[in-house]
């Protein structure tokens, strides 16, 4: 059983969470926003710091003069901590820290005329970027944030595309939606003596002490709480700088500074909206003889993660079937509405939809078989990754799919059970393809980890930075830890270590935690066990060799003496592992559904999910991280969204209309795992599984409402409302609306 | 959110309770299950001086089948009701539109008259009231009044119950011989207030022909509406029929989970899976399936 740190804390409303853990006494810290969408701000300083119990209020002027990226991996720096100009609705331009909640509240309530908002001329939705006069942030001309490019010269795949005897054409659109973490967003801070205490929630401590240190140009120190979800969510750097401001202009006094659920919905960040355009050549027998993607992202006003997950996205369109002439446009443009940013899948939920929800249309066309279309195209050993240009080792598409076809066999054949009763079912699938390191040829990912033995307690501590939200990476941790020590579970403890100078991991991000991290952490417990034994060899004035441990981590002896282990010094051992090699892992997905033709209502009634895990450390924690995708990707499919309203502003508040699903009404999930014949050829043959599995649950969703009703869903969320308009329309104009030359043949 | 401050009693009978209502006038609230005060409060969406908390009323926990109607008084829960055999007997629509009510854990708590009060249009148990034209007893230190369903529902989350007065029960007339009824929706989510919801209750006269169709709707208007479709439906019955008649007389409001003219889609939708189920109960109760 998988033992989280975590689980009974949470459950039991005893964990310690960013706002329990800044001690008493403190000041009460929140942000000051913008209405507008784009607009010139004034904030009446002198009249926010005069209402009653306000200590302390900031805006542009108080921030340090260089911009930063929110993006602690290194976006473009387009951010000021409070900014003079807001550049979306809810955008940061100030804050303020009062005696008790009950001041902050009111002084909240009278901020909103105390902030002046001069409007300028706004981009309002993607379409605007492009058409638009106004730019939504100067730094950006044009709006274009990024536009990268990936594969094949686009004339020569457009010619290929030409040259094969079929073309199809297709676009998916995609609603933006919040990440509805259980915590709030929150970050504590104090000056004292020897630098700076700053508590944070972020996925990435180590990464945000050293920004920290640099923006303050100071030491800092990082107290470890529990993360309250992240999802990609606590990845962005916002809250933290300015409750260091906040504290630095109350002489250094200790500020718990909190965003308010309203903000985590519709002012924070959000899974990327927009569009994804796939075009596929293909013969009369399904081979794909060449493909072109064009992701386009709202990326909002600023960076933070928008290129990279633009870029993301295009890669995992590519990569899925890179046989053939395959080329990957992305752009992140910027408007002035609610920033895009990390979130579990990184763009692949957007791309995975697009092309999988394609592929199905192909196979519609050409009669074919929904598996054999995949099966004669997916991506093989050997194959040219398009993202990297290097060939694709250790994996096993066709392998996942072959499962997939096994397993859900009765699943195709038989009526799934449950309400509604009535309704007309259908099932899709969808492959998938994820990473198990944030790397690259050029960026490779790095951890260390410290392994250290306490030798009066017999106890192993693994000291790490990572940061532990409910993924279940420190059960894991001390897995490999235990089993490579040879050493009982209970005596291996992982430690949050996040001091300057500790062991140095950039964070929970990119599925790495069972590849790069857990590698680390083996090679440290390999050589802390060497370690013991020539520690104990050399008391014994004997060859370490020679030596053996008990079982117990007891004794070490060389068959006539012993030494024992509680009599040995303290040892502590570091070790790091570095990879350039992205670990692609694919999988794929089934999703049966139920459909009322005429409400439109879609309900998921069962789903089959087969993984390429590498060597699967953790049956249970593996099998945990699926069942949360799977469920996060029911929630992307159908009910999540973030919706604008004219004005550029989110008409969601919270979890009242943020439509996240809830354990009523869920599914039956059967999980499997491919045998571990496939590594990444890291030091622990794990893959990452944390995003893989919501990658393709949408797709597969669209495509079983496709084979249920007949319509192709190409937006997400697909709503009652939207499959019932597909439906009319279907009706209505029985043509299809798609380009398509079809060759003489 | 926690709620903002307020104060609290718990009287221990009906009188006392009624007598710390009367003190307190318009400052005073009643909590029951707090299946939606409760949340309006931590939201801060309403800040009421004093609670009056009547959990402590077990005298107001009962269910029974008494003359022409099932009486549930003030302190019932929803899954009391649902679990009381004899009433769902009496009338099966309480039944059919409580397990449409939020989740079992809420219906654990929340009280079916508490919910009749609260007076929310996309209530289930407030349509049912409305369909079947049941009386809400409100009682003062002074004495006891029953309010019919048509006068009950003032406007959107606003009853007829006045400062200083407590509901203490509500009837729901018995199911009559040769009816039937059905309870159907469509949300979002499993236990989201339904985007559309309709109740219906069809009478057959003595030759199994339709005498009375009448729906009732939720979220689609300020107050529960309730239709008379007996003439759209005709004796024959035409289902689809009077799904256009009840399409043509909804005039729901847009939000961010439908749109008006989605909701007034499904208004028709569900008005003829209604009234389809409840003719068919109907004919069954009437020895005609």
């Amino acid at each position: 059983m998988a033992r989280t740190v975590d689980g009974r804390p949470k459950a039991r409303g005893e964990a310690e969470f960013v706002a329990d853990a800044v001690e008493q006494p403190r000041l009460f810290g929140a942000l000051l926003t913008t209405r507008t969408a784009h607009c010139r701000v004034t904030v009446d300083l002198d009249a926010l710091r005069a209402l009653p119990g306000v200590v302390v209020a900031l805006d542009h002027d108080s921030v340090p003069a260089t911009l930063y990226s929110t993006n602690p991996h290194g976006g473009s720096a387009d951010t000021s901590v409070f900014t003079d100009i807001g550049r979306y609705p809810g955008d940061i331009v100030g804050a303020l820290a009062a005696r008790d909640r009950r001041s902050l509240q009111h002084a909240l309530d009278q901020s909103a005329e105390l902030i002046t908002e001069q409007p300028l001329p706004a981009v309002l939705s993607l379409e605007d970027a492009f058409t638009a006069n106004a730019e939504a942030n100067p730094q950006y001309p044009g709006n274009v944030v990024s536009d990268l490019r990936i594969g094949a010269d686009e004339a020569a795949a457009r010619e290929a595309l030409a040259a094969c005897a079929y073309q199809h054409t297709s676009t998916t659109w995609f609603e933006p939606s919040p990440h509805g973490c259980l915590e709030r967003l929150a970050a504590g801070a104090e000056r004292g003596q020897d630098g700076w205490r700053v508590w944070s929630p972020s996925q990435c401590p180590a990464l945000v002490r050293d920004l920290l240190a640099d923006m303050f140009a100071a030491d800092v120190r990082l107290e470890p709480v529990f993360v309250g979800g992240g999802f990609g969510g606590k990845e962005e750097l916002t809250l933290e700088p300015a409750a260091m401001l906040l504290s630095a202009a109350a002489g250094g006094t200790r500020v718990l500074l909190e965003s308010s659920r309203r903000q985590m919905t519709a002012a924070h960040r959000a899974r990327h909206g927009g569009y994804i355009r796939v075009s596929t050549g293909y013969d009369r027998d399904g081979i794909f003889g060449a493909r072109l993607v064009d992701v386009v992202f709202e990326a909002g006003p600023y960076d933070g993660h928008s290129s990279t997950v633009a870029a993301n996205a295009a890669n995992a369109a590519a990569r899925l079937y890179p046989r053939g002439t395959v080329t990957a446009r992305s752009r992140a443009m910027a408007t002035n509405r609610l920033p895009g940013g990390a979130f579990r899948g990184y763009g692949s939920i957007q791309a995975t939809f697009a092309v999988e929800t394609h592929v199905d249309e192909i196979a519609a066309r050409l009669g074919l078989d929904r598996f054999e279309i995949r099966r004669r195209n997916l991506a093989r050993a050997g194959d040219v990754d398009p993202a990297t240009g290097l060939p694709m080792h250790d994996i096993d598409a066709i392998g996942c799919l072959d499962q997939l076809a096994r397993t859900a066999r009765t699943v195709i054949a038989t009526r799934a059970s449950g309400e509604p009763s009535e309704g007309l079912d259908g099932w899709g699938i969808s492959m998938l393809v994820s990473t198990s390191a944030a790397a690259g040829a050029d960026k490779p990912d790095h951890a260390e980890v410290a392994c250290r033995l306490e030798p009066g307690s017999g106890t192993v501590i693994v000291e790490t930075s990572v940061a532990e939200a409910g993924q279940g990476i420190y059960p894991l941790l001390n897995r490999i830890a235990a089993n490579a020590l040879g050493l009982d579970r209970d005596r291996v403890l992982v430690e949050h270590d996040v001091r300057a100078g500790s062991p140095n991991d950039p964070g929970m991000f990119g599925s790495r935690g069972a590849n790069v991290t857990g590698s680390a952490v083996l090679r440290a417990s390999m050589a802390l066990r060497r370690e013991v034994l020539a520690r104990g060899a050399r008391l014994l004035a004997v060859a370490p060799d020679v030596v053996e441990l008990d079982a117990e981590w007891t004794v070490i002896r060389d068959g006539q003496h012993e030494v024992k282990v509680s009599e040995l010094d303290p040892i502590r051992v570091c070790a790091e592992y570095a990879t350039t090699d992205p670990g692609l892992a694919f999988g794929a997905q089934l999703a049966q559904v139920r459909c009322d033709p005429r409400t439109g209502a879609v309900r998921v009634q069962r789903v089959v999910a087969v993984h390429d895990a590498g060597v699967v450390l953790d049956e249970d924690g593996a099998r945990a991280q699926v069942e949360g995708a799977v469920v996060q990707g029911i929630g992307a499919a159908l009910s999540e969204r973030a919706t604008f309203r004219p004005d550029g502003s989110i008409a969601e508040s919270g979890f009242v209309n943020h439509l996240v699903p809830t354990a009523v009404g869920l599914p039956a999930v059967s999980v499997s795992f491919l045998p571990a014949a496939a590594s990444t050829g890291s030091t622990t043959g794990a893959k990452g599984i944390g995003e893989a599995a919501i990658m393709g649950i949408a797709a597969a969703i669209g495509n079983a409402v496709g084979s249920a009703l007949g319509v192709r869903a190409r937006e997400l969320p697909i709503t009652g409302e939207r499959v019932l308009r597909l439906l009319e329309n279907t009706t209505r104009d029985a043509s299809r609306s798609d380009d398509e030359r079809v060759a003489a043949s | 959110m926690k709620p903002p401050p307020f104060g609290y009693s718990r009287p221990e009978s009906v009188a006392d309770a009624l007598a710390t209502l009367a003190r307190l006038g318009p400052d005073g609230k009643v909590l029951a299950g707090g299946q939606s005060l409760l949340p309006i409060l931590s939201m801060r969406l309403a800040a009421p001086h004093h609670l009056v908390d009547i959990n402590r009323l077990s005298e107001l926990g009962y269910v029974r089948v008494e003359g022409g109607d099932v009486r549930v008084g003030a302190l019932a829960r929803h899954a009391q009701v649902l679990a009381d055999l004899p009433a769902r007997a009496a009338q099966p629509l309480l039944g059919k539109a409580l397990r449409l009510v939020a989740h079992a854990t809420i219906r654990n708590r929340g009280t079916t008259v508490g919910s009749i009060v609260h007076a929310d249009p996309s209530g289930e148990m407030t349509a049912v009231l409305a369909l079947l034209g049941g009386t809400v007893r409100v009682a003062t230190t002074a004495g006891e009044r029953d309010v019919p369903a048509r006068d009950f529902f003032v406007g959107p989350l606003e009853s007829a119950v006045q400062p200083g007065e407590l509901a203490v029960s509500a009837t729901f007339p018995v199911l009559p011989p040769r009816a039937g009824t059905a309870f159907v929706e469509v949300a979002r989510r499993n236990g989201d207030y339904a985007v559309c919801g309709v109740g219906a209750l069809v009478e057959l006269d003595a030759d199994g022909a339709v005498s009375s169709a009448r729906t009732a709707y939720l979220s689609v208007s300020p107050t529960p509406l309730v239709l008379d479709l007996t003439d759209a439906i005709g004796s024959e019955p035409d289902f689809a029929a009077a799904a256009v008649a009840a399409r043509e007389q909804v005039e729901p409001e847009p939000d961010i989970h439908a749109s008006a003219d989605y909701r007034r889609h499904l208004a028709g939708v569900l008005t003829e899976r209604a009234l389809r189920e409840a003719h068919a109960e109907a004919l069954e109760r009437s020895g005609r399936d």
